[in-house]
């Protein structure tokens, strides 16, 4: 009898290894990071935080930053080029970014004039 | 006196009997209102029931308390006064408004400072780190002053008309 245990001990074992290997299954990939100006100035950035850390470039980075809740600023380097806009009336995302893992998925775009129009963010499972 | 004795006899039997029946009638009388008196507490009872079943959450009636009433010259009296009152205060903060908004001679000043700066900047294609520090510390007590000019670098940055030396310090 104890000849059939151990090789039931074991299949068992495997078994809830590959469940548990199957339960880690799922989508996984970064937000990436990518920034584009128009020849008047306007563009967009979008990507997420983590995406410009893990850039090419050495030097990439993205920063949202608030003076109060009526003034913030967007500034970002990607590929030795600088990006940047200004809001007096930050959107909710602005704030909620701060405080978001730095895998969310974001994209910002902005005026001639420099001023921040639209921010869209994504928290999502698959993002890291 | 036979007959004398039978007529008391006969009275007082006609007296007792007479007395029964007002008992009687009394006691049935009782039994009647106390019959009426049920019944009108069970009815009571199954509305009360019903009702709670057709509200079961239904909130208690609200407590209205009515202000006395006033004389009609009276009431308009107070309303010009909260009129004139409100009137006031709208002066007044759209006076605060305009004193804080309105830069004073030395933010004009350290605003135009800070413009040469970067016009300088631009003509050179490079904002330094001690460029930055400098209109940093010039508009320090000018946040509206500060918020223009960095709205007026991201058009030049984003125009490429210019990089920062120092891709840690881009920002005043």
């Amino acid at each position: 009898m104890m000849t059939f245990k151990a090789p039931a001990a074991v299949f068992a074992a495997l078994s809830v290894i590959a469940l548990s290997d199957a339960g880690h299954a799922g989508q996984s990939y970064s937000a990436g990071a990518s920034c584009s100006t128009t020849s008047n100035g306007s563009g967009y950035c979008s990507g997420s935080l983590s995406g410009f850390l893990a850039s090419a470039d050495a030097n990439a980075y993205a920063a949202f930053w608030n003076e109060g809740a009526t003034y913030g600023v967007f500034v970002a380097e990607l590929d030795g080029n600088y990006y940047s806009c200004t809001t007096t009336s930050p959107a909710e995302p602005w704030f909620a970014l701060s405080a978001a893992p730095p895998t969310t998925s974001f994209s910002i775009s902005w005026t001639s004039a420099g001023t921040c129009s639209v921010l869209w963010m994504e928290a999502g499972s698959q993002y890291k | 006196m036979r007959a004398v004795h039978v007529l008391l006899g006969v009275t007082t039997m006609v007296a007792i009997a007479a007395l029964a029946w007002a008992g009687v009638e009394h006691e049935r009388a009782q039994r009647g209102r106390v019959e009426a008196l049920t019944r009108s507490l069970a009815e009571a009872r199954e509305e009360l029931t019903a009702l709670r079943a057709s509200e079961p959450s239904a909130p208690p009636s609200p407590v209205v308390i009515r202000a006395p009433a006033i004389d009609a010259r009276v009431a308009d009296a107070i309303a010009s006064r909260v009129l004139a009152a409100s009137d006031a205060r709208r002066r007044g903060e759209a006076a605060i408004a305009a004193e804080s908004t309105a830069p004073t001679g030395s933010q004009l000043a350290a605003r135009a400072a800070a413009e040469r700066t970067l016009n300088q900047a631009i003509a050179r294609g490079r904002l330094t780190r001690d460029e930055i520090l400098e209109v940093r510390e010039t508009l320090a007590d000018d946040p509206l002053g500060r918020a223009e000019f960095r709205r007026q670098l991201a058009v030049a940055l984003n125009q490429r008309k210019l990089v920062p030396d120092d891709p840690r310090l881009l920002m005043p």
